[in-house]
């Protein structure tokens, strides 16, 4: 087995304020979606709150998981991961939005 | 007859290559880069496997949403964000200890490896206590796994996994009492990875409508 190297106090704590900050952020994002509103106000909370937590879970991967020392075919199995998650739940919005237009 | 003697050698060659490997070298190779990865490659195997099915869980309940989106947005509206966020924000937080316990380890000092395994279990159990005041709150209210079809995902997919959280918390014991760096490395990338689902199944469960 390899030994890794942690990532360094600062870093862990800058990605742990940046995750927070985000979180508040998606929740702020929640509390501006309108059912019925106008299409893009409909569908720009989704994209935004899908970003965010992809952004999330991308530094939890590469600096508390430590894929920062990953092949790349492996971060490019994790960050597929996240796309297909993401291009899911912002395409079942989209499919609803247009059922319901 | 040339045949039969390639049949007899090729056993022979097998035992001979057997005997010559190094005693203790059967773990370096064979992990497709996977050794590159902190903690023991097999939890790498189990993260993926779990990332699978929750990846799953999730795309199964956008597409459910597509068929009954007036009804999953009434339902939806019985959960608290604010709840979701705080328990996003204390998983955040138990995955900066257990970051801080791995770099405890990396110096060798055991004492404040396991203080910092302890706050992130801690964290954890707080969690947990969240959760089971979320779900009280549900039941309170008439709210049960048979009430509707996303209330049946929600309390599947979230039940699941505080089931992890329950699991991390037993592994993260474990190697608080044996803290080789090893140990310390896969509890804690265990524990990253129920942070990591947690930062995907909040938005697309509780902020999503």
């Amino acid at each position: 087995m390899m030994e890794h190297k942690t990532v360094s106090a600062r870093t862990a704590t800058w990605v742990w304020g940046v995750a927070s900050t985000a979180t508040i952020l998606a929740l702020a994002a929640t509390f501006e979606q309108v059912p019925g509103g106008a299409l893009i106000a409909r569908f720009l909370p989704v994209v935004i709150i899908m970003a965010v937590a992809s952004t999330k879970a991308w530094l939890i991967l590469r600096f508390y998981l430590g894929l920062r020392n990953a092949q790349g075919s492996w971060t490019g199995l994790f960050a597929a991961f996240l796309i297909v998650i993401v291009v899911g739940v912002v395409f079942a919005q989209a499919a609803i939005i247009l059922i319901d237009q | 007859m040339k045949g039969d003697k390639n049949t007899v050698d090729c056993p022979v060659r097998d035992v001979a290559v057997d005997i010559a490997a190094p005693e203790g070298d059967e773990d370096t190779g064979g992990w497709g880069g996977l050794e590159f990865l902190p903690g023991h490659p097999l939890i790498w195997v189990l993260i993926l496997s779990e990332l699978v099915v929750f990846g799953a869980f999730l795309l199964v309940f956008s597409a459910v949403r597509i068929m009954d989106p007036a009804g999953f947005a009434a339902d939806q509206l019985h959960l608290s964000p604010l709840a979701g966020g705080i328990n996003t924000i204390i998983l955040l937080t138990s995955g900066l200890c257990a970051v801080f316990a791995m770099r405890a380890v990396e110096h060798g000092k055991l004492l404040s490896c396991r203080v910092w395994l302890g706050a992130t279990a801690l964290l954890g159990l707080v969690f947990l206590i969240v959760k089971l005041l979320e779900y009280g709150a549900k039941i309170d209210a008439g709210i049960t796994i048979d009430t509707s079809t996303f209330f049946t995902l929600y309390f599947l997919i979230t039940g699941f996994h505080a089931l992890h959280v329950v699991l991390g918390l037993g592994i993260l014991c474990v190697v608080g009492i044996w803290p080789s760096r090893i140990n310390i490395e896969t509890g804690t990338a265990f524990w990253h990875m129920v942070d990591l689902i947690w930062v995907l199944v909040f938005p697309v469960i509780y902020l999503v409508r």
